[in-house]
């Protein structure tokens, strides 16, 4: 499903996508998140002495999550290999799906991570500096001017006004080099 | 001294220059604090509790629980124009609020919302002082079987809020459920589901998971268009007749069910919205354009959770038992200010409490005095080109989320409850009940726990108790009435409920 390209008329609409397909592997994923609950619980203590164990409301969590994502597994597979094809066809306006483009949700999501990773080795202030300027001048397709004022004032100004004034503390470099700068 | 002549000196010193300006500073920093997405007014205070410490006690307490309410304000905001909550309280709020800005009516909702905390608080704190023993008296009667019983009614709910798939919402809560059990088993002090990492001991914390999936998911889901609509001009703020003939007998309700819910201790405020909400669905006139941007969605929890906020000091000051995590912070800042909370403060320390009470009045007053007319300079931030604000708010959600317990382990939290959301978007899973069992789901399970060693093991504990049994009997009706009028509207071909 969806799209890799990024011009708007590759954004991904509720009309062309197979919502059937998906829902059926996250059905799966639901039952087998309740069967992974189930066994997780079995070694945690179903009951002790105290009363109901660590394991008592898992386990019952697991059986629920088994059984309700078993039934809408059943409910997609049956629907999509419906030959009429009028339950797939049967989106209403409430389930319609917003817009997206998927490279562009891969960019936003890799780039999250990629900052999480750099956090501690080089500081909040050059990470978020870097995450800013990509996002406004790549993804935003904003000037240099704007996002560079922009990024500093994300990065080094939130940084001071945190630290400082919030006591809230955010990451510095652990490269020792970097964290003589300040940074 | 009778009750109203207290309370009458304690307006004489919430209203001395001092004190009005402590309270104004908190009503403005906790909605530039609730504004901030992943802080909200809870983490607000506890940053802010240590600058209290130099000054006079009367004034700190003022200030924080100012603070504590002006998060709450500020929680709506970003629910309201970015889908984004500050608190769980807040998450139904987005439902309809943020279809609202969609409309271009976002100046209406952060008013409504507004005018609604204004009456819902106020109304709160009359009950705190005309009723607060009595009713903190029947509150003493909820103990874990009763607790786990009013729950259900939450619960019961939850499958009217759901609409028209029970199953999806039934799965959405399982799973929020699942995620409240990870951490450290209280009873027994096992580590469960934790992946073998201590950071996980404390459990999964909210916030990230909130940010996450309500404000990362939104993101990604609308990644493909712009969809911020345009800032609404200053005519476009106020509320016509229709919104206000429409909101008024929601906030009526609402100001009730937040009074009553607030003085039940470990209650989360978000119940309080979710009843509130689940009663318009209800009740209301125009019940089937909740989920759609319908006025009642904004009016009704945004009412009910100010409400419960200012009943929840009932518990606290009658009892000494925080009714929340905010109160409980509260709570932090009584204990460092060296006044203890509990019956005992209201011969000890009069003054000081009628003049706390007292400035939950003038708080109150304050902020709808502040924030209504402030809504167009709130509002102003829909000017702003999306991709930078995209790339604004990104940075605040990664300092919202690190700054939780100072670990990027919460980024990467936040990062998976966003595709989590965009998944669930995509598959038409709702999120409010996955929300809401996050936030309810240690108390059920506590609740549940402690009531089945009280009756070693047997689950008749919960209808050989009265209150419980009553309880249960009222989620059930819910749960059939919910079912039933469902199947009934199918059969005739009316739409059911929205999803959420």
């Amino acid at each position: 499903m969806g799209s890799s390209k990024t011009t708007p008329d590759a954004a991904v609409t509720a009309e062309h996508r197979s919502p059937r397909r998906l829902d059926a592997v996250v059905a799966a994923l639901v039952t087998c998140l309740g069967v992974a609950a189930i066994l997780g619980s079995r070694t945690l203590g179903y009951w002790v002495e105290l009363g109901p164990g660590p394991g008592f409301f898992p386990l019952w969590l697991g059986v629920a999550l088994t059984l309700l994502g078993g039934i809408w597994l059943v409910m997609e597979v049956r629907a999509w290999r419906s030959p009429s094809g009028t339950d797939v066809a049967e989106v209403s306006a409430e389930e319609a799906t917003p817009e997206y483009d998927l490279s562009t949700v891969i960019a936003i999501l890799g780039s999250l991570c990629v900052l999480a990773a750099c956090l501690e080795p080089i500081g909040y202030q050059l990470s978020m500096l870097v995450f800013l300027l990509y996002h406004l001048m790549v993804l935003g397709r904003r000037g240099p001017v704007l996002s560079i004022v922009i990024a500093l004032c994300g990065s080094f100004g939130v940084f001071t006004i945190f630290t400082r004034f919030l006591t809230v503390p955010l990451p510095t470099s652990s490269i020792p080099f970097l964290r003589d700068l300040g940074l | 001294m009778d009750t109203f002549t207290a309370l009458a000196e304690g307006f004489g010193a919430a209203l001395s220059p001092q004190n009005l300006l402590f309270a104004l500073i908190g009503c403005l920093l906790g909605t530039i604090l609730g504004i901030l997405p992943g802080i909200g007014s809870t983490a607000g205070m506890a940053i802010l509790i240590p600058l209290t410490l130099a000054m006079d006690p009367t004034s700190a307490i003022i200030m924080l629980a100012a603070i504590f309410y002006g998060g709450a304000y500020g929680g709506t905001i970003t629910s309201v124009l970015l889908n984004i909550p500050g608190e769980g309280e807040s998450a139904i709020t987005c439902i309809d609020g943020y279809q609202m800005t969609l409309r271009g009516r976002a100046g209406v909702a952060l008013t409504t919302a507004g005018v609604g905390s204004f009456i819902g608080g106020t109304i709160a704190t009359l009950a705190l002082v005309v009723a607060a023993q009595p009713l903190a008296e029947l509150g003493l009667r909820i103990g874990p079987p009763e607790f786990f019983s009013l729950v259900m009614i939450g619960l019961a709910l939850l499958v009217g809020l759901v609409g028209r798939s029970v199953l999806k919402g039934l799965i959405s809560a399982c799973l929020g459920l699942l995620i409240a059990m990870v951490g450290i088993d209280p009873v027994m002090g096992l580590p469960r589901f934790t992946f073998g990492l201590p950071h996980f001991f404390d459990g999964i914390s909210y916030v990230p998971v909130l940010v996450g999936i309500f404000g990362l998911g939104e993101m990604l889901a609308t990644s493909g268009a712009a969809p911020r609509p345009k800032a609404p001009t200053l005519r476009e703020l106020l509320p016509n007749r229709t919104d206000v003939r429409r909101s008024a007998p929601a906030i009526g309700r609402a100001s009730g069910i937040g009074t009553v819910i607030g003085l039940i201790p470990g209650v989360s405020s978000a119940i309080s919205s979710l009843l509130a909400y689940s009663t318009e669905k209800k009740v209301s006139r125009h019940r089937d354009e909740l989920g759609q941007g319908a006025i009642e969605g904004v009016a009704a929890p945004e009412t009910a959770n100010n409400a419960h906020s200012n009943a929840a000091f009932i518990p606290l000051f009658t009892l000494g038992i925080p009714a929340s995590p905010a109160i409980a912070v509260l709570m932090g800042a009584f204990l460092q200010n060296g006044l203890t909370p509990g019956p005992q403060l209201f011969s000890s320390e009069p003054e000081l409490v009628w003049t706390i009470i007292a400035s939950l009045f003038v708080g109150n007053l304050l902020l709808l005095l502040l924030n209504v007319p402030l809504v167009g300079l709130w509002t102003r931030i829909l000017a702003i080109p999306y991709s930078v604000l995209r790339a604004v708010i990104f940075a605040f959600i990664v300092i919202g989320s690190y700054a939780v317990s100072n670990s990027v382990i919460d980024i990467y939290v936040m990062v998976f409850f966003g595709l989590v959301g965009f998944v669930f978007r995509q598959v038409g899973l709702p999120l409010a009940p996955l929300v809401l069992t996050l936030i309810l789901g240690p108390f059920i399970e506590g609740a549940l726990r402690e009531s089945l060693q009280i009756s070693q093991g047997s689950f008749a504990i919960f209808i050989d108790r009265p209150l419980s049994l009553v309880f249960l009997l009222v989620a059930v009706l819910i749960l059939a009435a919910s079912l039933f009028g469902s199947g009934l509207k199918r059969k005739a071909g009316l739409p059911t409920d929205a999803e959420v």
